[in-house]
């Protein structure tokens, strides 16, 4: 699997390029709220990107995420502010307790399936909610937490906005690397087969609830690292982030940008974000045109902007089939960079 | 004592809020296999559509009101359907159909903020005055409200276990393929049961609108409705009007020992259940395949 | 050594005993057929074996060692494969991720084994000479929901075989084949009953069972009636009785 080595490296440096590119050209000349949403959305693409991994790969719907998002901040936050912990350590930290709370719930939960798993994770989402917002010796209660001190690394101290993007750019990036790979392992696969047929899995030597248990405590340590980068870009943490309302949204922009596709995910993700600053003229109608967007989306393309792009390809490919007849094998078991 | 009634009392009405609601999400689930998240904007577009009728345009007839308010809720249910069920029949993904009913709660939401009222409005009881009973006040309203829900739920009830037709349209529900293989007309019993579910949250919504005021706030009753669906049993109505009361209960009882936590009481409680019996306080009967 | 040995398995479906005191083994590089007619609890034999049910009376050994109280994938894992009536592919999965299913179950590499790129199987290799056994020829990465039905029930027997398994059980491979495509199953089964894998065969067609099995085991409501060789079991009065009827 030379080419395929070849073509994930041409990918990751032609990224990198485009990060330096964006960084120079157009992060440079946004204003700072603006690079603030950008990053906000490269924070909350690690929550998503957790949930592409319960969803798309393993079709397990987990409406929890933002509980481990939450999670994650508030135990880096504390940490820092009451505990004097210092910043790798705290976040560190904070991802390994949405872990372990992953792992909890995971274990709990996922004998269970379907809508009633699926309930199980709204009940998560708003008791954390309600103890985010009143359990004020942890989290500040209505007030949050703030003074969260800056991140320093080698020497370079993260202050502005501006300062982050490149970082978190760099982190999004070997997110997409990673999240690909998984898919090529034996674990996604596993998950594939979970998603697409238990009896199957079953048959194939899967252990169907390890696999879930697996990927949900994977999930649940991205959204706890992603909390932890919130915490420390923003200063300050505020409990009303955490509600089921941005659970939803999250949900949003994995199914807009392809519950199939990390990259597409990741458009979802800062198209979500960023829309409304784009739709500004629109203000009072802004979140029934939001609204209209979804619906339409779903019922035009239930497979996100990834899905319609993979369609164009296989069209495409089926064409030149027909024009070179005899070559539909010889495509090799490589998966592109989806 | 009377603290305890008051409490009770309570916990009763707004737990058969909760029943109809969750009734409404457990008859979608069947029918359409739509998780529908659009249910509490639904109970606030009753809730809006009342103060519309009684306090914007001041009209005078009950029986026009409620004739107009059925012919909305019926419009609403068709459209919701076609929009949120038909064209995700084939669809890969169920979530998508989740997604879509997101959406469409956010357009109903928006809808009644941008044209009827954006403010927090209070619309005069049904049935106005109070009755005392020793040392507590019980608003007529309560009462209407207990007979009516009482009345719908019954109604519907019967409609869905006993009768002919319901039984046909659980039919549909259960299996699409052998129903259309029988000649029951899927689409219709799905878009029926999208009505009727639209209009019980909505008449649910339009009575509790004196009680709880009209405001968009109303739709976070859809969160006690998904708990009581799993509490009471899941899969059956009869599950979903005792997990609703028992949810309702729940609630008005905790404010014995905590104000603050009370979310995270019944939702705690909804783990509980989940996890020593998900098969809920009703179990539905059917046993599952070992696998 | 047996590669499975079935003991006096049975399950009762309330009160309905769908499977019982049903006995047999299968020799590596045998093919055994389990025939009946419908409702006999052949399907049924088979999940108990494989573990999707769990079954009320008997023993399942695996190479001689007792599976009885494992679970359906430990079972796949100790080289148990199975193919369905109607074949469960992954159907949101490329044709190569439904393949690879078979050769991780070959490997049983952990995760981090995958992840860091060690090498089991060479899937392609050994893809591709079943692949012209079968006469497949597809698009890697083509969706699984593109191939037709024939083309589905044959890869799932490739599947199957990716994952070198000691015993496999195929249920109705004939089912909605043509004659040209049936014969490239037989041809895969021929295949690997050749490598010693031991197959426990499903089937209506009796021309296929008579010229395929090495030996016959016939269920009738859910009892042995009768086993041994083609011929044997083609002229015991039982079966003609039960199942042949019509003499």
């Amino acid at each position: 699997m030379k080419k395929e080595t070849l073509r994930v490296l041409l990918f990751a440096l032609s990224a990198l390029f485009a990060i330096v590119l964006l960084d120079q050209l157009v992060i440079t000349n946004l204003k700072n709220s603006q690079v603030n949403i950008i990053n906000v959305a490269l924070i909350f693409f690690f929550c998503v990107s957790g949930m592409y991994l319960l969803l798309g790969l393993g079709g397990v719907l987990s409406l929890c995420s933002v509980t481990m998002l939450g999670l994650g901040a508030f135990v880096c936050g504390f940490l820092n502010t009451k505990l004097n912990v210092p910043i790798p350590a705290a976040m560190l930290l904070g991802a390994l307790a949405s872990g372990v709370l992953a792992l909890f719930l995971g274990l709990l939960l996922l004998k269970l399936e379907g809508p009633c798993f699926v309930f199980g994770t709204i009940g998560v989402t708003y008791i954390g909610q309600s103890v985010f917002q009143n359990f004020a010796a942890f989290t500040g209660g209505p007030n949050g937490t703030g003074g969260i001190g800056k991140l320093v690394l080698f020497g370079y101290t993260f202050k502005t906005f501006k300062d982050w993007f490149p970082l978190l750019a760099v982190f999004v990036l070997l997110l997409i690397l990673l999240l690909h790979r998984i898919k090529q392992t034996t674990f996604g696969r596993s998950l594939m087969a979970v998603r697409d047929d238990a009896t199957a899995a079953y048959c194939m030597g899967v252990n169907v609830y390890r696999t879930k248990v697996v990927v949900f405590v994977l999930a649940g340590v991205l959204a706890g690292f992603g909390g932890s980068l919130y915490a420390v870009h923003n200063g300050t943490i505020s409990a009303s982030l955490f509600t089921f309302n941005t659970q939803l949204k999250f949900v949003i922009m994995l199914m807009l940008g392809g519950v199939m596709s990390p990259i597409g995910a990741l458009f979802g993700t800062v198209l979500v974000n960023y829309l409304p600053e784009l739709a500004r003229f629109a203000n009072s109608y802004l979140n029934l045109l939001y609204g209209c967007l979804i619906v339409l989306l779903m019922i035009f393309m239930p497979m996100g902007l990834a899905g319609i792009l993979k369609e164009a390809v296989v069209r495409y490919r089926v064409q030149r089939n027909k024009q070179l007849p005899g070559d539909g094998g010889k495509g090799g078991p490589s998966d592109v960079v989806s | 004592m009377a603290l305890f009634f008051q409490q009770t009392l309570t916990g009763v009405s707004v737990g058969l809020v909760y029943a109809t609601v969750a009734m409404g999400l457990m008859l979608l689930l069947r029918a359409a296999g739509v998780m529908n998240f659009a249910q509490g904007n639904l109970l606030a577009m009753g809730a809006y559509l009342s103060f519309l009728f009684m306090e914007k345009l001041q009209l005078s007839s009950g029986l026009l009101m409620v004739i107009l308010a059925l012919a909305v809720f019926v419009a609403v249910g068709c459209v919701f359907c076609s929009v949120c069920f038909l064209p995700f029949k084939h669809a890969k993904w169920p979530q998508a159909m989740m997604i879509c009913t997101i959406g469409a709660g956010t357009v109903i939401q928006e809808c009644c903020l941008l044209f009827i009222t954006a403010e927090t409005r209070s619309v005069r009881p049904i049935l106005a005055g109070s009755l005392s009973v020793g040392g507590f006040v019980i608003p007529y309203q309560y009462f209407f409200i207990f007979g009516a829900m009482l009345f719908m739920m019954t109604g519907l009830f019967f409609l869905f276990e006993k009768m002919y037709c319901g039984r046909v349209m659980s039919a549909a529900a259960q299996n699409k393929y052998a129903a259309d293989l029988l000649g029951i007309p899927t689409n219709l019993t799905t878009m029926v049961t999208f009505c009727i579910v639209v209009c019980m949250v909505g008449f649910s919504g339009w009575l509790l609108a004196p009680v709880y005021r009209v405001s968009a706030s109303l739709s976070n009753f859809q969160a006690r409705a998904f708990a009581s669906v799993v509490i009471g049993g899941f899969g059956s109505l009869k599950g979903a009007i005792i997990g609703g009361i028992l949810v309702g209960l729940i609630e008005a009882y905790s404010t014995y020992f905590t104000t603050t936590y009370k979310d995270v009481v019944v939702f705690g409680c909804l783990l509980l259940v989940l996890a020593f019996c998900p098969q809920g306080i009703i179990p539905s009967g059917t046993k599952k395949e070992k696998a | 050594m047996s590669c499975l040995r079935v003991e006096e398995i049975g399950i009762t479906f309330g009160g309905l005993a769908a499977v019982s005191d049903v006995s047999f083994t299968v020799e590596p590089g045998e093919i055994m057929g389990l025939i009946g007619p419908n409702g006999a609890g052949k399907t049924t034999t088979l999940n108990l074996i494989s573990g999707l049910y769990e079954a009320d009376r008997g023993r399942v050994y695996l190479n001689d060692q007792d599976v009885t109280k494992k679970t359906a994938y430990e079972r796949a894992r100790l080289g148990l494969g199975r193919t369905f009536q109607t074949p469960h592919m992954l159907t949101r999965s490329t044709v190569s991720d439904n393949m690879k299913l078979g050769t991780d179950l070959a490997d049983q590499m952990g995760f981090l084994k995958s992840f860091l790129g060690f090498k089991g199987h060479n899937f392609l290799d050994e893809v591709d000479g079943l692949m012209e056994i079968a006469d497949l020829k597809v698009d890697w990465k083509a969706d699984i929901s593109s191939l037709a039905y024939g083309q589905l029930k044959r890869l799932e027997i490739v599947r199957g075989l990716l994952a070198h398994p000691k015993t496999l059980l195929i249920d109705e491979p004939a089912a909605g084949l043509n004659a040209k495509e049936l014969e490239k199953s037989v041809a895969l089964m021929r295949h690997a009953a050749r490598e010693g894998v031991g197959i426990v065969l499903i089937e209506h067609k009796m021309d296929m069972i008579m010229n395929v099995c090495d030996h016959i085991v016939v269920l009738n409501f859910g009892k042995m009636i009768a086993h041994g060789t083609p011929d044997e079991v083609s002229a015991d009065e039982a079966v003609i009785e039960a199942y042949l009827g019509r003499k």
